[in-house]
């Protein structure tokens, strides 16, 4: 197919739950969170930043290897 | 007659330019659409400069192995002269008829490199986004570029460090009660024989009437939602010509894990995409 659905929005449509939610999500018009297991995704239509991008990324690395801030 | 002989001779010539052209600009049929050709007037200039290097580099490769090409009896048939009364109108039709498996080959060999060469340029130029990062490598085909989201990459749009995760699309679509708005995230989309866009299919669909617009204060809502109705089905069909408007929003999903496994696998997965 070829419409783009990352491995990420996959995850969330292949669940009931995360479909409902996504759906919720995109008809208010509004960023959302949406929990698909453990995994907690933000979903949005504004890009982010490569510094938050990076923040969030290092944040977790810290989490990951023990040194939480 | 000796027009029409010159004519198909001329064709035939030409013909691994043209294949190249079109393995090029088609591809392979996953995205593959009419858009991606370009206009008879384009191509004409473009094959006849591409045949020409394929057929030097190929009678090149043809003297290198011992066999060269008799270029006196190309010329002659490509122009239909033969000489004061036909006189060498015997030598040009040997130069063939005495060797057809030879001739045989090498148009053979040719058509098929051309294609493979097309082929292997388009699938260069996709592999590693080079017709994202350059104009003139760019494929005719913008609805491709929209509706799968690679137009964020094209230089010159706003910069965005995200790749996109999702393609968001709204439409109106007239019926007798009135104008509904229809949305859902891009699954595919088909085109005509024309090259337009034919259809689009949406998953995750829903609908709502158009005069059901949220007021300010309604955004976010639950209010909102409440407007729309989910559309039964995995896929949902629009058709292009049904359209009246259309709008793209292009999704954007950073995952977040509670358990550190889940954070090491995200994480690498997001500074690669970054």
């Amino acid at each position: 197919m070829k419409g783009k659905i990352s491995r990420n929005l996959e995850n969330i449509l292949r669940d009931e739950e995360g479909r409902r939610s996504l759906r919720r999500s995109l008809i208010r018009g509004k960023d959302g969170d949406i929990t698909v297991g453990n995994v907690k995704y933000h979903v949005s239509t504004k890009p982010i930043d490569r510094s938050s991008l990076e923040r969030f990324v290092s944040s977790k690395k810290a989490i990951s290897s023990g040194r939480a801030e | 007659m000796e027009f029409a002989v010159s004519a198909i001779f001329l064709l035939i010539l030409l013909l691994p330019g043209f294949i190249l052209q079109t393995a090029y600009t088609k591809g392979f049929w996953r995205w593959n659409s009419p858009t991606s050709a370009r206009s008879l007037t384009e191509q004409v200039p473009a094959g006849i400069i591409l045949a020409s290097v394929l057929h030097l580099a190929w009678t090149t490769a043809a003297a290198v192995i011992g066999y060269s090409v008799n270029l006196r009896a190309v010329f002659m048939l490509l122009t239909g002269t033969y000489g004061h009364d036909e006189v060498h109108f015997d030598t040009a039709l040997i130069a063939f008829t005495d060797n057809p498996y030879k001739v045989f080959f090498y148009f053979a060999s040719l058509n098929l490199a051309s294609a493979l060469i097309g082929y292997a340029a388009h699938a260069a130029v996709r592999r590693f986004g080079l017709d994202r990062k350059t104009r003139v490598l760019r494929f005719n085909n913008q609805w491709f570029y929209l509706l799968s989201g690679e137009i964020t990459q094209f230089k010159g749009s706003p910069d965005i460090d995200q790749e996109i995760d999702g393609v968001l699309f709204t439409t109106i679509v007239h019926h007798t009660d009135g104008d509904y708005l229809y949305r859902g995230l891009v699954a595919d989309f088909f085109f005509d024989r024309d090259g337009s866009l034919d259809r689009v299919l949406l998953t995750l669909p829903a609908r709502r009437k158009l005069a059901d617009d949220r007021k300010t204060e309604e955004i976010g809502s639950p209010e909102s939602e409440a407007r729309y109705y989910d559309i039964e089905g995995d896929y949902f069909v629009v058709k292009y010509s049904e359209m009246s408007t259309l709008n793209v929003d292009y999704l954007f999903v950073i995952p977040e894990a509670d358990d550190n496994d889940a954070v090491v696998n995200i994480t690498a997965d997001d500074i690669g995409r970054s």
